[in-house]
């Protein structure tokens, strides 16, 4: 007999491997509202009357977005473009870009222009974080945001509607965290397909899931294999591959710094504030992705502390091509674990990239860590 | 002979001279100021105001590129784990500053203080936080908001809130005040200067052109690197004279001006001279181009602060691809341009990943063509001679069979 855990799990990895079919047959009555970065405001789109759906880096072969990005652009731009142009993506009500990375800031006008009949809306999200005049700012863009819904889709966003999404939301991202705490008993792949369909679904749906599971989870008994316990690192991992590969090759994933993972969830918007002031605060607080610049902050003490919170044993880089914020960020990051000793692995991802190579890389590594501490 | 297609000016030997002395006098001639490490879109006019010495590293990166040292010091920034896919101009500075051993005049002199404006690209926030790492020094990001529709004056008090806090963050790292009185001296030579500049470009109306890419491209230097300072002011207003001259001469950049076109994006920098000349010996006159424009944009009158952060915060570079379509077709009405040229520049993301759309769009506005040519503004290793020839060949044919 199949575990609760298990059944979940089956169904999930068909949603993610096909997110956009049928997806209004899939959550009939809800308007679908697409968003590329965590930095999107999720609470707000809910509040507006949307469910909000993260656009994700897909499989299948780039060929109409050839005409509208050049090669040198990011796998996560040119497949949710070609998705886009095939129509895919038509039962969204809109797109909303937030301001992160040149790639982003670009593909917002393109779609655009090679595209007048979807609604794109955008958040010029401030990138220096931690400033004096960043929140005034936000505040008001968030502001904008809001007006921007409410006239071009006639909505209403109410001050009590948005403190329910907010709530919402919260506990979305409290049994996200809960599921990571119980990472290193779960198979990596139970744990990733159950953030990434997040994204996906309906957030009441999601968080009836999350809560079903973490309810019927056994006693913490090690599931997997006796292998080392490793951190990914990189902006998004939506593919099964790397979770799948860490569980054949008996290894335990005991975290991320993934927006698709642990950045989405990380920090919690204050319930007991005006919403609006709790939400800016919540998406200057965040955990931030390498496009942001934190001042005095550092990303690699915060990837440090992981490796030791988590006990990691190794450190996996998944890294999107031609994704310039990580990229950079790699060298500091690999510096610091350098003089931490903590080993590392590259894992360049690219449509040239086969799944074999992937293996063989990760398999060479995981050998290299030896066995589970 | 190839070379013969360009007519160098007489001013050349002034430029020359200008940029020698800027280099030189950031490393020996400080007498005591702070040297600052700033972006092309940074607010020079505060640091000229508060007694701080500027570097430009996109203009030195050029500088590399152009005397081919480039390459080198890219690999030597790879072999410290910068991916090859990321900004030439930041591979070649971090090269340079790893190993200056390959680098023109040994590298740039250190830093005291970084400051980075993000109203170019994203790219530069990220490689100013490598080189404060590197050299240990503060660093500044000042964040202008991309934009997407129209500028918000939440954006622009935004920028002239963080203006206040670069003045107070300089003030910190080198016990500088700023002037007012200096500030708004500054801001008046910046401003007679770039309105130099762009009298300049403006002459390249005239047919035939004055000036073509190359030319631009060279004298853009001081307005970048020395905007605010006098001896700018005196340059422009020399390459003024020379340029009206030609005009009133009727003397062309090229012997025979047949076909008027316009370029967008950074220069091929290492192939600066062959390229034009491919066009060159067609006939083909660069006229106009999107880049060295930017620095042409005065800033307002009135409370100096306020009018340096619309300024800044509105450059090309940080608006919409729209906003550049519209910029472009303008530019293809006031110049006369029959066909234009875009630099697909793998080192430059903002500038380039748009460009298929904005290709479509402005040929659609215009009817006129053009033609997207991919290579990288500093790293010749992604220059393919052969195939960029017969792409140029090729659409300079259907020019001629259009006239």
């Amino acid at each position: 007999m199949q575990s609760p855990a298990q059944v979940a799990n089956t169904d999930l990895l068909g949603l993610i491997a096909d997110p956009y079919r049928e997806w209004s047959l899939r959550f009939p009555g809800r308007r679908a509202f697409g968003y590329l970065c965590t930095y999107a405001p999720v609470e707000l789109l809910h509040a507006a009357g949307f469910a909000p759906v993260r656009l994700v880096q897909s499989s299948g072969a780039v060929v109409l977005a050839e005409a509208h990005l050049p090669s040198f652009s990011c796998a996560l731009a040119r497949t949710v473009t070609e998705q886009m142009l095939r129509g895919r993506l038509d039962f969204l009500e809109g797109v909303l870009f937030t301001h992160t990375c040149d790639t982003l800031q670009c593909l917002a006008d393109i779609w655009r222009m090679a595209a007048p009949h979807f609604q794109v809306l955008t958040l010029s999200m401030p990138t220096v974080l931690g400033g004096a005049a960043d929140r005034a700012y936000l505040l008001t863009e968030l502001h904008r945001l809001a007006d921007a819904l409410e006239t071009t889709f006639g909505c209403r966003v109410t001050r009590e509607g948005l403190l329910a999404s907010i709530a919402l939301y919260n506990s979305q991202r409290r049994r996200l965290s809960a599921l990571y705490e119980r990472s290193s008993h779960l198979s990596a792949l139970q744990v990733w397909s159950l953030a990434e369909a997040g994204m996906l679904m309906p957030v009441e749906e999601h968080v009836a899931l999350l809560q079903g599971f973490l309810q019927n989870l056994p006693e913490p008994v090690r599931q997997v294999g006796p292998g080392p316990a490793v951190l990914v690192v990189g902006a998004i991992l939506d593919d099964p591959l790397i979770p799948q590969l860490i569980d054949e090759l008996g290894a335990r994933l005991v975290g991320d710094d993934l927006c698709s993972g642990s950045r989405y969830w990380d920090t919690l918007v204050d319930e007991e504030r005006e919403p609006f002031d709790a939400l800016t605060e919540r998406y200057v607080r965040r955990a931030p992705c390498p496009a942001k610049h934190v001042a005095g902050q550092s990303r690699a003490q915060r990837l440090l502390d992981l490796v030791r919170a988590k006990g990691a044993q190794g450190v996996v880089f998944v890294q999107l091509k031609f994704c310039d914020p990580h990229a950079f960020d790699y060298v500091p990051l690999c510096q610091a674990l350098d003089r931490a000793g903590v080993p590392h692995l590259l894992l360049e991802t690219d449509a040239s990239v086969s799944a074999g190579q992937i293996r063989t890389r990760l398999q060479a590594f995981l050998e290299m860590l030896g066995p589970g501490r | 002979m190839a070379e013969k297609r360009y007519k160098k000016l007489k001013t050349a030997v002034e430029l020359q001279r200008l940029m020698q002395w800027h280099y030189a006098s950031a490393r020996y001639l400080r007498l005591g100021r702070p040297l600052a490490w700033v972006t092309s879109g940074a607010p020079v006019e505060i640091l000229r105001a508060m007694g701080i010495a500027v570097l430009y590293p996109e203009n030195y990166a050029a500088l590399c590129a152009a005397r081919q040292p480039a390459p080198t010091l890219c690999q030597v920034a790879e072999a410290r784990g910068y991916s090859q896919d990321l900004c030439s101009y930041a591979r070649t500075d971090l090269g340079s500053a790893f190993d200056p051993a390959y680098a023109p005049m040994q590298g740039l002199p250190k830093p005291d203080l970084l400051i980075a404006c993000n109203n170019i690209c994203g790219t530069v926030v990220k490689w100013y936080e490598a080189m404060a790492g590197y050299y240990n020094v503060p660093l500044f990001v000042l964040d202008t908001p991309f934009i997407h529709d129209q500028v918000q004056e939440s954006m622009l008090s935004y920028v002239a809130a963080q203006l206040e806090e670069l003045v107070r963050f300089v003030e910190r790292a080198t016990g500088h005040r700023l002037d007012m009185a200096r500030l708004s001296e500054a801001v008046r030579v910046a401003n007679e200067t770039t309105a130099l500049w762009g009298e300049i470009r403006a002459l390249c109306k005239s047919r035939p052109s004055p000036l073509n890419a190359p030319d631009l491209f060279v004298n853009m230097a001081p307005i970048v690197v020395l905007r605010g300072s006098h001896s700018a002011l005196r340059f422009y207003r020399n390459l003024k004279a020379e340029v009206e001259e030609r005009v009133r001469r009727g003397v062309g950049a090229i012997p025979e001006e047949k076909y008027r076109l316009l370029w967008d994006n950074i220069a091929i920098w290492h192939h600066l001279y062959r390229f034009y000349n491919y066009f060159a010996d067609c006939d083909a006159c660069f006229v106009v181009d999107t880049y060295t424009g930017g620095w042409s944009q005065t800033l307002p009158e009135g409370e100096p602060l306020s009018g340096i952060a619309a300024a800044y915060a509105t450059v090309f570079l940080n608006s919409s691809l729209q906003y550049r379509v519209e910029c472009m077709v303008r530019l293809i009405q006031e110049y006369g341009v029959d066909g234009f040229v875009m630099h697909c520049n793998r080192s430059c993301k903002p500038y380039s990943l748009g460009q298929y759309a904005m290709r479509r769009a402005v040929m659609e506005r215009t009817g006129v063509p053009g033609l997207l040519i991919e290579s990288d503004m500093c790293d010749a290793r992604s220059y393919a001679e052969e195939p960029i020839r017969t792409r140029i060949q090729a659409f300079m044919e259907s020019l001629a069979a259009r006239a």
